[in-house]
C-alpha cells in the first residue's frame, strides 16, 4: 500500500495503482483522453500531466510509489494541460458544430434540423427549432435567412434553402391555431422582473421560462420594429409560463431593465439592450439569460454555447467527401404552395457538417473545461475524410487523435484485421491493415469502437 | 505482383524464411525484414500470405510494417542512391545534392525512383565519411565532395563501374613471415579509396612473388588522412603513410620489400621508372599515433593493427584476458571496479554504468537480458558503428564480462539498419567466438554461460531510445514506454535488463584489465576515462578521435582537428546531435564533462562534433534538426508529435524570411514546453538546438525576421546574381537546369529570379556569379 502526497493531500492506494487512481480517489480530477479503463495506459495525450520531482509525468502510466510527492493543480500544470489540448486541436481536422449552426444567433442545430426535415419529420423538426428559437415567427420574416451565408453548400452550388425551411415550419406552426411552446424545466422558485422588455429582454424571458424562472413583465412590451407576428410570440411566451399582466411582483430574484432607468445597479440588475436588428437581439437576450442563470447558481450544463473547432476553408477534395452523402440537386426556391416533399428534398442537400459526437465528445469537453482555444492558424496538416465502409460505424480520419484505444480493443477482442495505429510520427492514425479498408464493413462491435474513441473520429453511423 | 497469390516457388520460399526465423511475436520484425530483403520492398501478396500462415495478427505485420522508415511499399529501382543528409553534409549543401540528383533523374515530386526505375533515391543520416562532405553511397561505391554539378559524372561513373565489377574478397591470409601491409578497411576508409589500394598491393604481391600478410584493419583513428597503408617489414619495424594513392603502392612497397628470383628485374625497372614520380608518393610518417599528446587510447586501443574478425591476433594484444581475471573476480569485485573507474554511460545520458549493473544484478530473477546499443542515430555520428567494424573481440569481451557481472545468460546486439558492415563483422566474430568457445556454454572452462545474437533495426531514431529499442526488439513498433519501470527493473520481456552503448562495452576489458583506477585518472572527476567524438565540420581534419575527458573543445578542434579550414573562423560547434546543442566561440573552452556541457545547455551527447564557422547558418542548422526530429517522433506522444511539428513550421517560416516576432515568442514557448512534457528523450531533448542557439544567437535569429540570412544559408532569402564581370561565355545558360538563364553569347546574362530553383549550378560553373541577400528593408 503505497502512500503519496497529490497537492498536499496524503492518500494510500493499492500496489500498482497509477497516480491518476491516487488522485481519482483524494477527487482531485485530472482530465484524460487516452485512457479507459480496462486498458494499458496510452502515456500519449498528455492531459492527464501532472508534477513529479520537477518533471512532467503522465499520471495515468505512472505507478504510484511510496513517498512520492506529486503536484497537480498548479497553474503551471494547467497551463502544460491547455497545451497540450491546444496542440491536438490545431491538428483537428472537422467542425464540431456545422458553420450554420454558429452563425445562427441562438446556435440551432441546423444540420439535426434538416435531417429530420429530410425524413419527413416536420414535427420533430419544429420541436427542436423552438427548443432553440425565440420569436419564430419574427425569424421566419427577417429576409435572406443571413445564416445562409455561412452555409458550407454556398461554395459549391448555393446554399441549402434553411430560411425557406425554416418559414414553412412556421407557417406550418400557424396553421396549427395555437401556438405551441418548448418543453420547459419544472418552475423553481426564483424570480425575474422584466422592465418593458423588447426582442432581447423577451429571448432571455423565453430561455429562462425554459430552465424553469419565472418571468413577469412589469411596465409595457415595447413595440418593435421588426415584421411577424408578435401577438402570437406573445401568447407563446405567456402559455411557457410569462406573467404580462403586472401585478404585484414580490421580491423578484433579478430585475433585467433597459440601460437608462437604473443608474444604481445593484448586482442583481441586469441590463437589457435593445438592438436594431433581430438576430443581433436573440444573441443578447441568450446572452443575458446565460448570465441571470449563473447569478442564480442555477445548473443549466447544456446552456452556455459551446466551443467548437472549425474547418475553415476547404479544399475541392474535401467538398467532394461532403458531397458524398447529399442530394446532387440545384437548390430550389420555396412558394407558400411548396409540397411538403420537395421541402425534404430540399434539406436533403445538407452536407451534415456537423461532428456526430459533438455532444458527447471528450476532446471538445477536455479542452473546454482546460480552457484551451479552439482556434487555429497555419495550414492544417490532415484533410477532412471519411471511412464509411462500414454499415454502422464511420470513421474520420481527420479526427483521430491517435490515442491507440481502438488497436487496444482490436486486440482485447481479438480482431487480427482490426483498426490499428499505422504509422509513425505526425502522420500515425488509425487505419486498417494493408489499407484494406473494404474490411472495415465486416467490423463488429461497432458500439465499442464509438464508446472507446474519445474524440468523434469513431461514431455511430446514426 | 497484382494478383493475390504467391507463386509456388515464393510461398515455399515465405514458408522456409518461417521456419528458420519463427512466427511469435517478436519474429515480426526479423520476417519482415526478410521479406523485403526478398523483394527488395513489402509486396501486398506477401504480407497477406505472412497474415494467413503464420498466425501472427494482420494488425501487427501492419504497425510495424508501417512504423520503420526503412520498410518499402512499393517496388525500387536497380540501384539504391544513399544520399547522405548527416550533420556535416546538410552543413555543406547536401540538401542541392538531392535536388540536382532528382533533376538529372526526372524523379518526379513526391516519388523516390526515376521513371525507368534505375535509381532510387534515399536520403539517409550519416554515412560516416564526414571528412568528405557531402557524400553519397550508391551500392559499395561512396562518392565525396559532391556538387550540384559532379551529379552527371558520379552516376555515370558508378554505371561504368557496375559493368566492369568485380570484387575480390581476400580473407586475411596466414603466411609464414612477420611481414604486413595494413590497410584500414573500414565504411569511411573504403569510401576514402582504401579498397583500390587494397587491390594495388594486392596485385603487386602477385606481381612480385613478395611474402607479405595483406590485412585489413579496423579504424586507425586517422580518418581524414585515409587510405593508409602500414607496411612492417620483416625486421618487424613500422612504416606508416597516409593519403596513398592506388598509383603510389607499388614504388611505396618496393622501398621495404624486395622482390624474390626473377622477378627482381622488371621491379627494378619498375622502381627506376617510379624514381621519376619521387616526391609524388608520400613520404614515411612518424608512427606515433599513440604518443600523440593527450591521446590515450582505450576504446580504439590498437587502431589500426588488427584484422576485425582475427581472433588470434586480438588474444595476442592481450584480448580476452580481462574476461578471464573476471572469471576469477565475484561479480561484486567486477562492480566495484567498474565503480572505481568511475565510468558513465556513452550513449548520451551519462548514467553511472556501476550503478546500472547494480541494479540489474539486485533484481531478482533467473531470467536477465544483456542489450548492447548499437543503433547510433546521431545523423552526424560513427562511432559505434567503427567500434562494430574495427573491435568486434572487444565488445564481445565487455558483454561477457558485464553479463557475468549482472548475471544474464543472453544477449542481444541491436544493431542500425544501414550498418551492413558492422553487423557482417560482429557476425563473423560471434562465429569465431563460439567456435573458440568463448561464448556458449562454460566459457572458458568456467560455469559461466553466455550466447549472443544480432537483431537488426530499420531506420529508426528512437529505437535507439532504451525502452523504444525494448518495444522494437518485442515485435511492436518502437513506441517508448514511460519509465519507470526501468529496464534494468523490468525490461526485455519484462525481466530485469542490462542495456548500454557500443562505446561502454568497449571500454570494459581496459578496465578490467587495467584497474579502474588507471581509468580514473583521466579525466575529470564526475567524468572519468576518454570519449570517442566524430569530429565533422569546418575543420581541417575530421575523423574519429579519442580524446580524454576535461580536453576543452576548443583544444579538440586545435589539436585534432588540425585548426579551422583556411580563412575561416570558428563560429560555434554543434555538440551531441539532434538532443544536443550549440556552442558559442566563446564558450569552447568548456571542458568535455558532462556537467560541464549540460552547464552551458548542450549535452555530451553520444559524440557528435560539428564545427561551424561564419558560413553556417544557425537557423537553418536548428531547422535541420527540428525537421530530423520531425520525422523521426515515434508519435506516441502529443508534445513531441504534434509540438515539434509546430516548432519545424515556424523554423521554416523563419528560413523562409516569413516569419513574424509573435511567432518566435511561440517557438520558444513550444521549446519549453516539448522540453518539458514529453514521453521520452528524444522529445524532452528536441527543443536543445533551438533553445540554445536562441540563447547564443538570437540575433541571427531576429535578423532572418527582417527577411535576412546573416550567414547566405537561407536559400529563399538570397538570389544568384550575375556581376559585371560576365564576359558573355554562356556556360551558366548551358548549365542551368531550369533554364532560367537566357543564351545571350558575348552579352551580359541575366537570371530571371522567378525560374531560378536557386540550385547554386551557374555559381559553381562561373567565378561572375555571387549571391546576393533579399533584404526586405
Ligand atoms: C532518442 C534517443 C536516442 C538514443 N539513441 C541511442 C543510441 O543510438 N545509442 C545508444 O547507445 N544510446 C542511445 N540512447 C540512450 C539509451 O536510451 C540508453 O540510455 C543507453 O543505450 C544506455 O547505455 P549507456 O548507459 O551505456 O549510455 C538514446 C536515447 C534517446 C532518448
Ligand atoms: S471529434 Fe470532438 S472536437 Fe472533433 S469535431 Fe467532433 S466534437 Fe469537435
Ligand atoms: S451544408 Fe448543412 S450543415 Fe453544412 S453549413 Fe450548410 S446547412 Fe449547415
Ligand atoms: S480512431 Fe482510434 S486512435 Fe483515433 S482517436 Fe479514435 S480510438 Fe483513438
Ligand atoms: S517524446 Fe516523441 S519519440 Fe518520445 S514518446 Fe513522445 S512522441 Fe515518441
Ligand atoms: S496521457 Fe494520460 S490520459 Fe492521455
Ligand atoms: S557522411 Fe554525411 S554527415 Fe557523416
Ligand atoms: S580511419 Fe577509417 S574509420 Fe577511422
Amino acid at each position: 500500500m503505497p502512500g503519496l502526497i497529490i497537492d498536499g493531500k496524503p492518500v494510500d492506494v493499492p500496489t500498482g495503482a497509477t497516480v491518476l487512481e491516487a488522485a481519482r480517489k483524494l477527487g482531485i480530477d485530472i482530465p484524460t483522453l487516452c485512457f479507459a479503463p480496462g486498458f494499458e495506459a496510452g502515456a500519449g495525450c498528455m492531459v492527464c500531466a501532472v508534477r513529479i520531482d520537477g518533471k512532467l509525468r503522465p499520471s495515468c502510466a505512472t505507478v504510484a510509489r511510496e513517498g512520492m510527492v506529486v503536484e497537480s493543480e498548479t497553474a503551471d500544470i494547467m497551463s502544460a494541460r491547455r497545451q497540450a489540448a491546444e496542440l491536438i486541436l490545431r491538428h483537428h481536422a472537422g467542425d464540431c458544430e456545422a458553420p450554420c449552426q454558429t452563425v445562427f444567433p441562438t446556435g440551432l442545430h441546423i444540420p439535426a434540423m434538416l435531417r429530420l426535415v429530410a425524413a419527413g419529420k416536420f414535427d420533430s423538426a419544429l420541436e427542436l427549432v423552438l427548443r432553440e428559437t425565440p420569436l419564430l415567427s419574427l425569424v421566419a420574416e427577417v429576409e435572406d435567412a443571413p445564416y445562409e451565408r455561412a452555409c458550407r453548400r454556398a461554395q459549391h452550388d448555393g446554399a441549402v434553402n434553411i430560411g425557406g425551411i425554416v418559414k414553412h415550419l412556421s407557417a406550418r406552426e400557424n396553421q396549427q391555431g395555437t401556438p405551441s411552446a418548448p418543453a420547459c424545466r419544472e418552475k423553481i422558485n426564483r424570480k425575474a422582473l422584466l422592465n418593458s422588455p423588447g426582442a432581447t429582454g423577451l429571448a432571455a424571458a423565453y430561455f429562462l421560462l425554459r430552465e424553469g424562472v419565472s418571468c413577469a413583465v412589469c411596465g409595457k412590451i415595447q413595440e418593435l420594429p421588426f415584421p411577424g407576428d408578435m401577438a402570437r410570440e406573445i401568447r407563446r411566451l405567456e402559455q411557457m409560463g410569462l406573467e404580462t399582466t403586472v401585478g404585484s411582483a414580490p421580491e423578484p430574484d433579478v430585475i433585467i431593465s433597459p440601460p437608462e432607468s437604473n443608474p444604481a445597479q445593484p448586482d442583481n440588475v441586469f441590463i437589457c439592450r435593445e438592438e436594431p436588428n433581430l438576430f443581433a437581439c436573440l444573441r443578447a437576450g441568450r446572452k443575458l439569460a446565460g448570465e441571470v442563470l449563473r447569478y442564480l447558481k442555477i445548473d443549466a450544463g447544456t446552456f452556455s454555447r459551446r466551443r467548437s473547432v472549425h474547418l475553415g476553408s476547404i479544399s475541392p477534395e474535401e467538398m467532394a467527401v461532403f458531397l458524398k452523402n447529399a442530394s446532387a440537386e440545384a437548390r430550389t426556391e420555396f412558394s407558400g404552395k411548396t409540397a411538403a416533399a420537395e421541402i425534404s428534398r430540399e434539406a436533403k442537400r445538407c452536407l451534415h457538417c456537423d461532428c456526430r459526437a459533438a455532444a458527447d465528445c471528450r476532446l471538445r469537453e477536455v479542452a473546454e473545461k482546460l480552457g484551451a482555444s479552439f482556434s487555429r492558424h497555419g495550414d492544417r496538416p490532415f484533410a477532412f475524410a471519411v471511412r464509411d465502409h462500414n454499415p454502422r460505424i464511420i470513421y474520420e480520419p481527420g479526427k483521430c487523435i491517435a490515442c491507440g484505444l481502438c488497436e487496444k480493443l482490436s486486440e482485447k477482442n481479438g480482431v487480427t484485421a482490426g483498426l490499428c495505429l499505422v504509422g509513425r510520427g505526425l502522420g500515425i492514425k488509425a487505419g486498417m491493415p494493408l489499407d484494406d479498408w473494404s474490411r472495415l464493413a465486416q467490423l463488429a462491435q461497432a458500439e465499442e469502437y464509438a464508446r472507446v474513441c474519445p474524440a468523434g473520429a469513431l461514431a455511430l453511423r446514426d | 505482383m497484382t494478383d493475390n497469390h504467391l507463386s509456388a516457388e515464393d510461398s515455399s520460399s515465405l514458408e522456409n524464411l518461417l521456419a528458420e526465423i519463427g512466427s511469435g511475436r517478436e519474429a515480426v520484425l526479423p520476417l519482415l525484414q526478410a521479406v523485403q530483403e526478398k523483394y527488395g520492398y513489402l509486396p501486398e501478396t506477401a504480407l497477406r500470405w505472412l497474415a494467413a500462415n503464420s498466425g501472427l495478427p494482420e494488425t501487427a505485420l501492419w504497425e510495424v510494417a508501417t512504423f520503420y522508415p526503412q520498410f518499402r511499399h512499393c517496388p525500387a529501382g536497380k540501384y539504391e542512391i544513399h544520399v547522405c543528409h548527416g550533420t556535416a553534409c546538410h552543413v555543406k549543401g547536401a540538401p542541392r545534392i538531392s535536388d540536382a540528383i532528382r533533376r538529372y533523374l526526372k524523379i518526379p515530386d513526391g516519388a523516390d525512383t526515376d521513371p525507368e526505375k534505375i535509381f532510387t533515391l534515399r536520403e539517409v543520416a550519416c554515412l560516416g565519411c564526414c571528412t568528405l562532405a557531402p557524400a553519397m553511397q550508391i551500392g559499395d561505391l561512396t562518392f565525396g565532395h559532391l556538387t550540384p554539378a559532379s551529379i552527371g559524372t558520379a552516376l555515370e561513373d558508378f554505371l561504368r563501374y557496375e559493368v566492369e565489377r568485380t570484387n575480390p574478397q581476400i580473407e586475411p591470409e596466414v603466411s609464414d613471415t612477420d611481414a604486413e601491409i595494413r590497410i584500414s578497411m573500414v565504411s569511411c576508409c573504403i569510401a576514402r579509396g582504401c579498397g583500390e589500394v587494397r587491390d594495388a598491393a594486392e596485385e603487386f604481391l602477385r606481381q612480385t612473388g613478395v611474402r607479405a600478410k595483406l590485412k585489413e584493419v579496423g579504424c586507425v583513428g586517422l580518418c581524414y588522412q585515409t587510405p593508409m597503408l602500414e607496411i612492417i617489414s620483416a625486421d618487424k619495424s613500422s612504416h606508416l603513410y597516409l593519403r596513398v594513392r592506388p598509383e603510389d603502392v607499388g614504388e611505396l612497397l618496393l622501398r621495404h620489400f624486395t622482390p624474390p628470383g626473377l622477378l627482381r628485374h622488371a621491379t627494378a625497372t619498375l622502381a627506376v621508372k617510379l624514381d621519376h614520380l619521387l616526391g609524388k608518393a608520400p613520404a614515411e610518417e612518424k608512427s606515433d599515433r599513440e604518443n600523440a599528446p593527450g591521446q590515450l587510447l582505450i576504446a580504439l586501443e590498437d587502431c589500426g593493427r588488427f584484422a576485425p574478425c582475427d581472433l588470434r591476433e586480438y588474444q595476442s594484444g592481450g584480448g580476452f584476458e580481462a574476461l578471464r581475471k573476471a572469471l576469477d573476480m565475484t561479480h561484486a569485485e567486477i562492480i566495484g571496479e567498474i565503480g572505481t573507474s568511475g565510468l558513465r554511460g556513452r550513449g548520451g545520458g551519462g548514467y553511472p554504468t556501476a550503478k546500472k549493473w547494480r541494479q540489474v544484478r539486485e533484481n531478482s530473477g533467473a531470467e536477465k537480458y544483456l542489450i548492447m546499443n548499437g543503433d547510433e542515430g546521431d545523423p552526424g555520428a560513427f562511432m559505434d558503428r567503427m567500434l562494430m567494424e574495427s573491435y568486434p573481440f572487444r565488445l564481445i569481451e565487455g558483454m561477457s564480462i558485464a553479463a557475468l557481472a549482472v548475471g544474464a545468460r543472453r544477449g542481444i546486439l541491436y544493431i542500425r539498419a544501414e550498418y551492413p558492415l558492422a553487423v557482417r563483422r560482429m557476425r563473423e566474430a560471434l562465429r569465431v567466438a563460439e567456435n573458440a568457445r568463448l561464448l556458449g556454454d562454460d566459457i572458458l572452462g568456467s560455469q559461466f554461460s553466455f550466447s549472443l545474437e544480432i537483431r537488426q533495426g530499420m531506420g529508426s531514431f528512437v529505437c535507439g531510445e532504451e525502452t523504444a529499442l525494448i518495444s522494437s526488439l518485442e515485435g511492436r513498433r518502437g513506441f517508448p514506454r514511460p519509465r519507470p519501470p526501468y529496464p534494468a527493473e523490468s525490461g526485455f520481456r519484462n525481466r530485469p535488463t542490462l542495456v548500454n552503448n557500443v562505446e561502454t562495452f568497449a571500454v570494459i576489458p581496459w578496465i578490467i584489465r587495467h584497474g579502474g583506477e588507471k581509468f580514473a585518472a583521466v579525466g575529470t572527476g564526475s567524468s572519468s576515462g576518454t570519449k570517442v567524438f566524430a569530429l565533422a565540420g569546418r575543420v581541417r581534419n575530421g575523423g574519429l578521435i579519442e580524446v580524454p575527458m576535461g580536453i576543452s573543445v576548443r583544444e579538440i578542434i586545435e589539436r585534432f582537428g588540425g585548426g579551422m579550414e583556411e580563412g575561416h573562423a570558428l563560429k560555434a560547434v554543434q555538440i551531441g546531435g539532434p538532443s544536443g546543442g550549440c556552442l558559442p566561440a566563446n564558450l569552447c573552452d568548456t571542458p568535455v564533462d558532462y556537467e560541464a556541457l549540460a552547464g552551458t545547455g548542450a549535452i555530451m551527447g553520444s559524440g557528435g562534433l560539428v564545427v561551424l564557422d561564419e558560413r553556417d547558418c544557425l537557423v537553418d542548422l536548428a531547422r535541420y534538426f527540428m525537421a530530423f526530429i520531425c520525422q523521426q517522433s515515434c508519435g506516441r506522444c502529443v508534445p513531441c508529435r504534434i509540438g515539434t511539428g509546430q516548432m519545424l513550421e515556424i523554423l521554416e517560416k523563419l528560413c523562409a524570411g516569413t516569419a513574424r516576432e509573435k511567432e518566435l515568442q511561440e517557438l520558444e514557448k513550444l521549446a519549453g514546453y516539448v522540453k518539458d512534457a514529453s514521453l521520452c528523450g528524444l522529445g524532452q531533448t528536441a527543443p536543445n538546438t533551438v533553445l540554445t542557439t536562441l540563447r547564443y544567437f538570437r540575433e541571427e535569429y531576429e535578423a532572418h525576421l527582417r527577411g535576412n540570412c546573416p550567414a547566405g544559408r537561407c536559400g529563399q532569402l538570397a538570389r544568384y546574381f550575375i556581376t559585371d564581370n560576365c564576359i558573355g561565355c554562356t556556360r551558366c545558360a548551358q548549365i542551368c537546369p531550369v533554364e532560367a538563364i537566357a543564351f545571350t553569347p558575348y552579352e551580359r546574362h541575366v537570371i530571371d529570379q522567378e525560374k531560378c530553383v536557386r540550385c547554386g549550378l551557374c555559381a559553381y560553373a562561373c567565378q561572375a556569379i555571387t549571391l546576393e541577400q533579399i533584404c526586405r528593408d
